[in-house]
């Protein structure tokens, strides 16, 4: 831990500077210097990551993990810096699309497209029809200025510091790298990105192993229907609301 | 860094040709499919349809076959104008969203069986999709689905435009709304087939030599008339209408933009055809076909199953565009009513009575016995005849717009009063 | 790479989507915007959980998973309602708007900063209204278009 520790003090800083000059404040004068500060911290963020791993004859999966991190994270960076929140909803569309790629890198297929299948195409459009509705110009007041900037910049890059730093100090223990794995539970997650059975064996944990955890899911999914609609009503007829109470 | 490029890059041809004949197959389809579209509404229409434009700078007609390429040099040349009003990130992605996103969806989808040439590097013959061994194939379709509605809602919106807006909204809450539908008929066929791979699908039609159109032709049902709303063609077209919006969410649309949009639209209607012939009529199927494991396949076998489900898409097509000169369109609220108090309940029903068949036929392989597959086909069109008839009954009449004669022909009506009565209400 | 190099970079990722998510829920006035920074912190912590399963050999990361993209849908759900609610009652979507309904002791947030000024909106121009005879005027009147 002792040796990454300036690097990750370095890029912490970097961060919350580069994420303070970026957050809409009302000016545009430091963004384009905040975008290149906020990149550089990324930057070193990377060259940390891929300090761990120093064999390279898989260069292919490095590139292509790459690609797919820079494109989550620099997606990510910009939906919580443009001022338009139709840009950020549009930056966290590729967000999401970057971490269906994720998903499918580490196997998991169905998550990968579920994810897509849901926050993209459900989620994402549904606010996407509020601020359609709400505000069709996107240039008011409290778009361009944020509340709390300089704070909430540092206090995110301090979060993103501490964890790296405990990432990194756990795995870089001898003690910890040693310690052999979970034994292999049956069937084998098989971890190929095209495995066979895939679908069939997560719905045979599905409902065997995790059954109550899906029903639960289920009742939660209805009361949080019954939920929406109960607080929609209100808005079509607020003094249904009123005369209920009493 | 020492690259092995040999290693690298001959695993990478096949698809590479797969994608791009499969490129050009969509293109040259897409432009086609729109001289085929126009010599059907001329036939039903009764009048001549395109038979002019035959080859370019010459006086041959050939039946009107050189139309697509007029058109597609008319919307080249086509001034590529951006109004000065539009939010310009938002007005260019749109039209790139939706065609990506068309397009990325005959990733997963089979064009016929497998093609029995050997190529080094790459074991057993090439598979005639283009990502072969996908197991999530069908929920990656519903992913690039989901994915070309942010298409219509940023060009919709990016158009800062009130028709554009809300051509725009209605056309992604129907897509949103229909989508669910589209969902419930595929469960059935995933839940008869064991798998969410389109081969797999097809597969397990080509064994039991049913198809799904026969055992479950309530999931057809709702399957159709979904995928009908999914492609926004008539009858529900409403979000594209000229006569109510002027041109919906690709109304300032104009040159290369407008023809990605109305492509994707025609991709989306391909889709949709492939999908139901796939799940439904048993994809390269034909009875007297050899079906197996471990059936090799040869150079006149492939290219018939390819063939067969050509012509079987085709056919899917026209009936497509035969629907559309012959339905009037539905008013929106009728759309969104038809989609979640009617699709839905019988998509449900659709998927209840699959599990209970699927489930009783397993259970009897257990005990020893054989299910017959007529019992699939039985309970499948007895559900499909009770729910019809129980749905065209007691649906919410917002989905009947049919004139109340019984009270048009009372005797004692009167009109003024009744409009005038009819008036009070509403103000009420 | 290797598996735990794998792991190790899923969490880094996962780590910087959870901090970039908290700077915009902490900083951003818009409703919306807030919401989303909530889902890009749920996201960050289902790239850990996946890194984590696929590490153990455990299926439990991904169901994990599954379960949060369902409670993220319920949550979009509710919050949808609720936010437009309060835009029924405020007829905007600030956040602002709502702080006394914070804590007592915190300072009140005052806009206190003076926007730049957008780019001038462009000028169209505006048709005369119909059936209305625009103003005659004297030197177009006067003026002799030919000699």
């Amino acid at each position: 831990m002792n040796e990454a520790l300036p690097s990750v003090a370095v890029a912490t800083v970097l961060l919350a500077l580069g994420l303070w000059m970026m957050l809409p404040r009302g000016t545009t004068t430091w963004r384009g210097v905040g975008a290149l500060t906020t990149l550089a911290a990324l930057c070193i963020f990377a060259w940390l990551s891929s300090h761990l791993d120093p064999s390279e004859e898989a260069w292919l999966g490095d590139a292509v993990f790459f690609t797919l991190a820079g494109v989550t994270v620099i997606a990510a960076v910009c939906t919580v810096t443009f001022s338009n929140p139709g840009y950020s909803a549009i930056w966290f569309g590729l967000s999401l699309l970057g971490t269906a790629g994720l998903f499918l890198f580490q196997g998991a297929q169905f998550l990968g497209v579920a994810t897509i299948v849901v926050y993209a195409g459900a989620i994402l459009v549904t606010f996407l029809f509020v601020l359609m509705l709400a505000q069709p110009k996107g240039e008011s007041a409290y778009d361009r200025l944020s509340w709390g900037a300089g704070l909430a910049a540092l206090s995110g890059a301090v979060v993103v510091g501490i964890l790296v730093l405990s990432i990194l100090g756990i795995f870089q223990n001898p003690d910890v790298a040693s310690r052999p794995r979970a034994p292999f539970e049956l069937p084998e997650l098989k971890t190929e990105i095209l495995a066979d059975q895939h679908v069939a064996h997560l719905g045979a944990q599905l409902f065997s192993k995790y059954l109550v955890a899906v029903e639960v899911a289920g009742t939660l999914l209805l009361v949080a229907l019954v939920g929406a609609v109960a607080i929609a009503e209100r808005i079509k007829k607020p003094d249904r609301g009123g005369q209920s109470h009493g | 860094m020492s690259i092995d490029w040999q290693s690298l890059m001959v695993p990478l041809i096949v698809p590479v040709v797969k994608i791009a004949v499969l490129l050009f197959a969509l293109m040259t389809a897409a432009a086609y499919l729109v001289l085929l579209e126009r010599w059907i509404a001329a036939w039903v229409q009764d009048r001549l349809g395109p038979n002019r434009v035959g080859i370019p700078l010459t006086k041959i007609k050939m039946f009107g076959l050189g139309q697509p390429l007029a058109d597609g040099l008319k919307f080249i040349f086509k001034e590529e104008y951006t109004p000065a009003h539009v939010d310009k990130a938002l007005y260019i992605l749109a039209p790139v969203v939706i065609l990506s996103a068309a397009l990325a969806i005959f990733a997963v989808i089979p064009f016929g069986d497998v093609l029995p040439i050997e190529v080094p590097g790459v074991e057993g013959p090439i598979a005639m999709v283009e990502a072969p061994g996908v197991d999530v194939g069908m929920i990656y379709v519903f992913a690039m689905s989901s994915i070309a509605v942010y298409g219509v809602i940023l060009g919709g919106w990016a158009s800062n435009n009130k028709y554009s807006f809300l051509g725009g909204l209605r056309s992604s809450a129907q897509l949103i709304a229909y989508e669910i539908p589209l969902g419930l008929g595929i469960l059935g066929v995933v839940l008869a087939a064991g798998s969410l791979r389109l081969e797999e699908i097809i597969n397990g039609q080509a064994a039991s030599g049913q198809w799904n159109a026969f055992s479950q032709p309530l999931g057809l049902m709702v399957f159709l008339i979904a995928s009908f709303a999914e492609a926004a063609r008539l009858p529900f077209d409403l979000p594209e209408c000229e006569q109510e919006l002027i041109g919906g969410y690709h109304t300032e649309y104009a040159g290369m933009k407008l023809l990605l949009f109305l492509i994707a639209e025609f991709l989306h209607m391909v889709v949709a055809a492939f999908l139901i012939v796939i799940l439904f009529f048993g994809g390269w199927h034909f009875w007297g076909m050899e079906v197996g494991p471990d059936v090799t396949v040869t150079w006149p076998m492939a290219i018939v199953r390819i063939a067969v489900l050509l012509a079987k898409v085709m056919a899917v097509i026209v009936f497509f565009m035969l629907v559309r000169w012959s339905w009037p369109r539905f008013r929106f609220d009728q759309l969104m009513n038809l989609a979640w108090k009617v699709m839905l309940p019988l998509g449900i029903v659709n998927l209840i009575a699959v599990a209970c068949v699927v489930e009783f036929a397993h259970v009897r392989e257990l005990e020893g016995g054989v299910a017959s597959p007529w019992i699939a086909v039985g309970v499948g069109w007895v559900v499909a005849l009770v729910a019809w008839f129980l749905a065209g009954r007691y649906a919410p009449l917002h989905t009947d717009n049919r004139p109340r004669l019984e009270v048009l022909r009372a005797p004692d009506f009167e009109p003024e009063t009744a409009l005038a009565r009819q008036r009070e209400a509403a103000l009420r | 790479m290797d598996e735990l190099a794998l792991l190790q970079n899923y969490l880094i990722v996962g780590a910087l989507l959870f901090g970039i998510g908290l700077v915009g829920f902490v900083s951003r006035r818009n409703m919306i915007v807030m919401f989303l920074s909530a889902e890009m912190m749920l996201q960050g912590v289902s790239v850990s959980l996946v890194a984590w399963g696929r590490y153990h050999n455990d299926w439990g990361g991904q169901m994990l998973v599954i379960l949060i993209l369902t409670v993220a849908a319920c949550e979009a759900a509710i919050a949808l309602a609720v936010v437009l609610s309060l835009f029924h009652q405020s007829g905007s979507l600030d956040i602002a708007i709502w702080q006394h309904l914070r804590e007592d002791n915190q300072p009140e947030f005052i806009e206190r900063e003076v926007l730049e000024p957008l780019a001038p909106e462009h000028q169209w121009p505006k048709l005369a209204p119909s059936g209305i005879e625009p103003e005659p005027d004297l030197e177009e009147i006067a003026h002799r278009s030919h000699v």
